[in-house]
């Protein structure tokens, strides 16, 4: 049996996937904060988001719990409006990173398109 | 064909094959590759941290030679830019150094799920000085 063929295959197979084998990475992109600051023209604020020190969620200095948010997000943006979907998001030093990034993963998953740190 | 003539050629196939034998190359090959296939999700992984996970993460897909900027830190707090370790004194005019000739791209911040956020919003702090528009939170699917 000729078995050079079957060593060709292989060994460009595997010089293609060293070369070829794109790296992908999974992120939440969120934004900071520009020098400047707001533009002048703009009117709309953002609603705010904080997740306190006791681990609890604030929209707007009000408390919402896990199961009231995706509710509270589509009271503040209406499936029908056309804005752009934006929230400024503020958490405390104190709290774990594993749960700020479980907030920013529901933020996300209810339709916000872009999150600001502050 | 003669009785004899094939018996021949029976016999120079048994005896003088005119190819070496390659199948030993061939496994070899095989078995790079398979291990290759394992391995080069953990190579890509650059230093080694534990994310968070995140189920609604958008995907970037970067081709290797064209790499982004990632900034990792570890849940002991050690400090890497891309796959080189840098002191916390060092680490802006580190950043700055290696974020120049990428303005306007985000920052890949790979963070240890278990830290504080204090030491996220400090990286971050550092990133919006040098003057990225945004970080992406490295996170993994669960």
């Amino acid at each position: 049996m000729n078995a050079t063929p079957l060593a060709d295959v292989s060994l460009s197979l595997l010089l293609g996937f060293l070369v070829i084998t794109p790296i992908i990475l999974q992120t939440l992109a969120t934004q900071l904060p520009q020098a400047g600051g707001v533009a002048s023209g703009q009117v709309r604020q953002d609603p705010r988001v904080v997740l306190t020190a006791e681990s609890k969620i604030l929209i707007n200095d009000e408390k919402v719990s896990e199961e009231e948010l995706p509710a509270r997000l589509k009271e503040l943006f209406p499936p029908e409006a056309d804005v752009e979907r934006r929230v400024v998001f503020t958490g405390s030093g104190e709290v774990p990173y594993r749960d700020v990034i479980d907030v920013l993963d529901l933020l996300k998953e209810n339709g916000v398109e872009t999150i600001g740190i502050r | 064909m003669s009785r004899r003539s094939k018996r021949r050629t029976r016999h120079a196939q048994v005896r003088r094959s005119p190819m070496p034998d390659i199948t030993p190359i061939v496994n070899v090959a095989l078995v790079l590759l398979i291990v290759f296939m394992v391995v080069m999700p953990l190579i890509q992984e650059g230093i080694l941290v534990e994310t968070p996970e995140a189920r609604n993460a958008q995907e970037i897909v970067e081709q290797l030679g064209a790499e982004s900027l990632i900034l990792s830190i570890q849940e002991d707090g050690s400090l890497y830019i891309n796959l080189h370790q840098v002191a916390r004194a060092d680490l802006k005019r580190e950043l700055a150094r290696a974020y120049h000739g990428k303005e306007g791209e985000p920052i890949i911040v790979k963070g240890s799920k278990n830290l504080p956020y204090r030491e996220i919003l400090d990286l971050m702090e550092i990133c919006q000085e040098i003057g990225a528009p945004g970080v992406d939170l490295m996170v993994k699917k669960p």
